[in-house]
């Protein structure tokens, strides 16, 4: 790989083609279109192998576009956690906030409970409120609303612990909540931030994530976060630790297609297969490390990475995680399970970032079929 | 004094009401002091641009915003944050674009007031192709939306890459030169092309997984850290079903010169009203694809049998077999002939199924005659499906009204209109003394079964004694023909085979929302702010580049008591911005200097804008921003109802989920 070009293009303008011009014009038309068929369309082929039941397995991986649920991670463990709603529409919306916390632990589930906090708020048109996760106000509170539906927030101990948030939407205009998050980490000095996750209504099908790392300015620690839920009710969702996700197979070829394993490569495309690894809400599956190169932030002594028999040449300087869905575990046949992955890099000392991890986009429907050149 | 009291207080209401009215208008020029939103003191919120066209200039195929700011909220180094920004909706085809993989990566870019850039882009190919490496066209635009580097690199499958915008290093290994973009911002795009640096056109992809950092090492240590944005190569095979007309230039939209249309005797073209003495109007095409050819009310056919030009019996045209001394039977005896027959045939065509021949015909008579002569116009449908031609159908017309079409049946009964017209078509001017009929429309010919065909317009005159003798001259005759249409239908297929060129089926995909959404918040009062726009269209040919395009952005902005400001509106191709005089511009940001409080308090909200502190900027980036003009009260209208549409066009989702409980 050691040759290059650089080249110049003299290039005539193109008009852009009657069908991307008519899919500006009518694609609210097309989505609900889409809509309307996708119960036929979509929903049966996100069953996920290995899945029993009649379950599927959203991704929840809209950070672009208003939804009606949101889900943020949090993280206290010498951090602070803030978090952003917004209603866009021009209408009142009421939401349910529901706060999941990973680290409680009970005599019974001493790795973690997976408690639950929850309150309704009210945001009037065009609202906006940040809430510190260690001192809760709701939004009805800070504006002084009036509304019956209004509720102050709980005061729970959510200090030196982790865990996720969802906002449901219970009432009001669909599509109009956005939100973010960060993070601040006291002693790294770094921050996470990131637009929160929504449901995909176009029912991305895609079971492969991945998940790029690298070494600038020195990121050596990481977040892998998986956020694993079911949906209990349309304003409502339920997790705990025997709701959960499996990446990887344990067999054949891992590219197969069927059984994929999951993969760790390095800059020089160099591949390590791992072991299967899974996600819920309990201590040690909810926020992992990539591998021993580049351990968990916070939990760097818990055995928890994703590829633990993999150590990267200290020279290396990128690299990414191959993660297949393998299988789910939930409580309830009868509601749907949800997935949706954080994933931050610092340096532990000043600089840091996270964000959504990345789906690969699935073009089974229409393959290509060039063929590049040879190199 | 009550008459000076009464003029207080009228002055007073003036002031409220002027007060009241401009409340909502801009308070100072988008732009103003490196701001989106100058003279606004809001430190949480949101800020809403809505995308208009910018008249004038070229509209993007990519409108992407980021929204950024750095504070020190631990109190210590500065830190920061970066994503996207939230729109109305990305595209049918790539709903989630920040967080999947795709054919294009689109990310800002700056080496500018001490920031470097790293990218890393991924060939992060799945276990759906066995082998996928892509050549790669790197494209980096400075914030005049100048291309200023472009460069080409490989990847393998399963490679990773960091490109350094300190000092770039392909992946091929190349050192490519950059030190034209030390100092300067801008956008990058990375393109999935078939070959690199020809053809390089972009290709279907969709492997390319991106995440850009920006680590500010000027006056603290910070990094922001985003996904990049992920276009998806959208190509499919279309199947479209359109009308065609077997019967070529059968509105003679091709203008005089009637080709295919082919005379093979006699005297024939095509002629406009310019070509007739009383301007005869063609008539219009009545349906299929002719009909969309505006020549097509213009034209039509023309055929003379003259004396001038002495052409014979009937010899059939390219059909031989068919010639003959009497068309029109049944109007002389045996021995008799018709003579100075003119032939017209259209090309010949294949149907696969029975057919009908639609046509108009208006009949130009002879002097009205003191011994009649028949002459006669014809309109046939040859078969020559097997090689031997017949007759499928004709139909004939003349001044009597008798005779026989050659595949029988009786003339139609022509009656003329008594006046004299002039014709210049044919290769000749001339007179047709008996006048002309009314057009017969949409006359009709079967065609009974599959096979091969053409379409004849004849016309002949009388070639016995009496029509020829001295004491009578056998005068002109004519027809005009118009809307010759055998309509059937043919699939076509387009086909995509991975390579994008911007047609119907093959393109990168559209992302241009109408609605950007921007949150912020400063806990502590004030902080820095990097908003980013990145607009461009794509040229697909000859290879894929992008080019600077342009939205015109109406800015607004919302706070946490859901006040809503209007900011005015700029053309943007290239900006970075600050948000406004809480969240300045992150290059003029130096930190708090009080120690910070996190989270919001339960006092009563303030309404209406409070003083804050004031960092003035020196200005902001984006040569390409234009300044704009104070906003108007309909645009505050507008940006309160456009957020409406798509809500509207979603609305049951909601209620279908919950049906699905």
């Amino acid at each position: 790989m050691n040759k290059g070009n650089i080249i110049n293009n003299t290039i005539t303008r193109r008009k852009g083609s009657m069908l991307q011009d008519i899919m500006s014009k009518i694609k609210y038309l097309l989505v609900l279109a889409f809509l309307l068929v996708l119960p036929m369309l979509v929903l049966p082929t996100q069953s996920i192998a290995g899945g029993p039941g009649g379950n599927v397995l959203p991704l929840v991986d809209q950070t672009d576009t208003g939804v009606n649920r949101l889900i943020y991670y949090w993280d206290t463990r010498d951090r602070d956690t803030l978090f952003q709603l917004t209603n866009t529409s021009t209408s009142t919306i009421v939401v349910h906030v529901q706060i999941f916390n990973v680290g409680s632990t009970t005599v019974d589930q001493p790795f973690g409970s997976c408690e639950e906090v929850n309150w309704d708020d009210v945001y009037t048109k065009g609202d906006t409120h940040v809430y510190d996760i260690e001192n809760l106000v709701s939004n009805c509170t800070a504006d002084q609303l009036p509304d019956a539906e209004c509720e102050s927030a709980p005061n729970p101990d959510l200090s030196n612990s982790y865990g996720f948030v969802s906002i449901s939407l219970i009432s009001g205009d669909d599509f109009a909540m956005i939100g973010l998050f960060r993070i601040l980490d006291g002693p790294g000095g770094y921050e996470y931030r990131t637009n929160a996750a929504g449901e995909d209504f176009f029912g991305d099908d895609t079971t492969d994530f991945i998940l790029n790392f690298n070494n600038v300015d020195g990121n050596n620690l990481s977040d892998v976060v998986g956020i694993v839920y079911e949906e209990t009710d349309f304003d409502t969702v339920f997790a705990a630790p025997f709701i959960s996700i499996a990446f990887g197979g344990n067999s054949g070829d891992p590219f197969d297609g069927f059984n994929p394993q999951v993969h760790i490569f390095d800059e020089f495309e160099d591949g390590t297969s791992c072991s299967p690894t899974f996600f819920d809400c309990s201590i040690g599956n909810f926020n992992r490390g990539i591998d021993n190169s580049i351990p968990n932030s916070k939990q760097a002594a818990l055995n928890n990475r994703i590829c633990n028999d993999s150590t990267l040449s200290e020279s290396n300087d990128a690299g990414w995680l191959f993660l297949p869905v393998n299988r789910f575990d939930f409580e309830d046949p009868e509601e749907d399970v949800f997935f949706v992955g954080f994933l931050g890099l610092n340096n532990g000392n000043g600089t840091g970032s996270m964000d959504s991890w990345l789906s690969s986009e699935d073009d089974d429907d229409i393959p290509p079929t060039f063929e590049p050149s040879e190199i | 004094m009550i008459s000076k009291l009464r003029f207080s207080l009228i002055a007073v209401i003036m002031l409220v009401l002027l007060g009241f009215g401009f409340q909502n208008q801009a308070q100072a020029q988008v732009g103003t002091d490196g701001l989106f939103c100058p003279a606004v003191p809001d430190t949480t919120g949101w800020l809403e641009v809505n995308v208009e066209a910018a008249p004038a200039l070229p509209f993007p195929d990519f409108s992407g915003a980021l929204i950024g700011s750095v504070d020190s909220l631990i109190g210590g180094p500065l830190h920061g944050g970066m994503d996207w920004q939230h729109v109305d909706f990305t595209s049918f085809f790539s709903p989630t674009p920040t967080n999947e993989t795709g054919s294009q990566i689109v990310s800002w870019w700056t080496q500018k007031d001490g920031r470097n850039t790293s990218l890393q882009v991924t060939n992060a190919i799945g276990n759906q192709t066995p082998d996928a490496g892509t050549w790669v066209h790197v494209h980096i635009f400075d914030e005049n939306c100048v291309e200023i580097r472009n460069f080409c690199d490989f990847y393998t499958e399963f490679d990773t890459h960091v490109y350094n915008f300190g000092d770039i290093i392909s992946n091929l290994g190349v050192d490519e030169a950059d030190a034209n973009l030390q100092g300067k911002e801008g956008f990058v795009t990375v393109t999935a092309v078939d070959n690199c640096p020809t053809p390089g056109q972009a290709v279907e992809h969709d492997y390319l997984a991106g995440n850009t950092f920006v680590k500010s090492v000027a006056s603290s240590d910070y990094m922001y850290g985003f996904a990049t944005y992920h276009r998806e190569g959208v190509c499919f095979d279309i199947t479209t079903t359109t009308t065609v007309n077997l019967v070529l230039n059968g509105s003679f939209q091709n203008g005089l010169n009637f080709s295919p249309w082919l005379t093979n005797q006699g005297n024939a073209s095509g002629v406009n009203s310019a070509s007739i003495s009383d301007g005869t109007v063609p008539i219009p095409a009545a349906s299929g694809p002719d009909a969309a050819n505006p020549n097509s009310n213009l034209f039509m056919g023309f055929a003379v049998s003259s004396v001038v030009d002495t052409s014979g019996i009937y010899g059939g045209g390219p059909f031989t077999e068919l010639a003959r001394p009497q068309l029109v039977t049944g109007l002389q005896v045996p021995g008799e002939f018709q003579t100075n027959v003119t032939v017209v045939t259209s090309n010949i065509f294949v149907t696969d199924e029975s057919k009908t021949l639609f046509y108009d015909l208006s009949f130009l008579s002879p002097e009205v005659d003191i011994v009649p002569c028949e002459n006669y116009a014809v309109v046939c449908v040859i078969d020559d499906t097997t090689g031997v031609a017949n007759f499928e159908a004709c139909r004939c017309y003349n001044s009597v009204g008798q005779g026989n079409a050659p595949s029988g049946g009786q003339c139609t009964l022509a009656t003329n209109d008594g006046d004299t017209y002039s014709v210049v078509g044919g290769g000749g001017n001339f007179m047709f003394d008996g006048g002309r009929s009314g057009f017969f429309q949409n006359e009709q010919l079967s065609i009974n079964n599959p096979g091969t065909y053409a379409v004849q317009f004849i016309t002949g005159q009388m070639g016995d004694v009496a029509c020829t003798d001295n004491t009578v001259v056998n005068n002109n005759t004519g027809a005009f023909v118009d809307n010759f249409r055998v309509l059937d239908t043919v699939e076509e297929t387009l086909f995509c085979d991975g390579i994008l060129d911007g047609s119907d089926n093959a393109f990168l995909d559209v992302i241009v929302p109408n609605v950007f959404a921007g949150q912020f918040d400063a806990q502590n009062g004030s902080a820095g702010a990097d908003v980013v726009h990145i607009n461009f269209y794509d040229e697909y040919l000859p290879s894929y580049t992008p080019q600077a395009a342009y939205i015109n952005a109406v800015v607004g902005i919302w706070n946490d008591v859901e006040k809503f400001t209007s900011c005015g509106e700029l053309p943007v191709c290239f900006v970075r911005l600050g948000i406004d005089e809480a969240l300045i511009l992150s290059d003029n940001f130096v930190g708090p200097t009080t120690a910070p409080t996190l989270g919001p308090t339960t006092a009563p909200p303030t309404l209406g804008p409070t003083s804050t502190p004031t960092n003035r900027p020196s200005g902001g980036s984006g040569s390409c921003a234009i300044a704009g003009n104070p906003v108007q009260l309909g645009t505050a209208f507008a940006n309160v109802l456009i957020p409406l549409v798509p809500v509207a066009f979603v609305f049951g989702i909601r209620a279908m989920r919950r049906r699905k409980k």
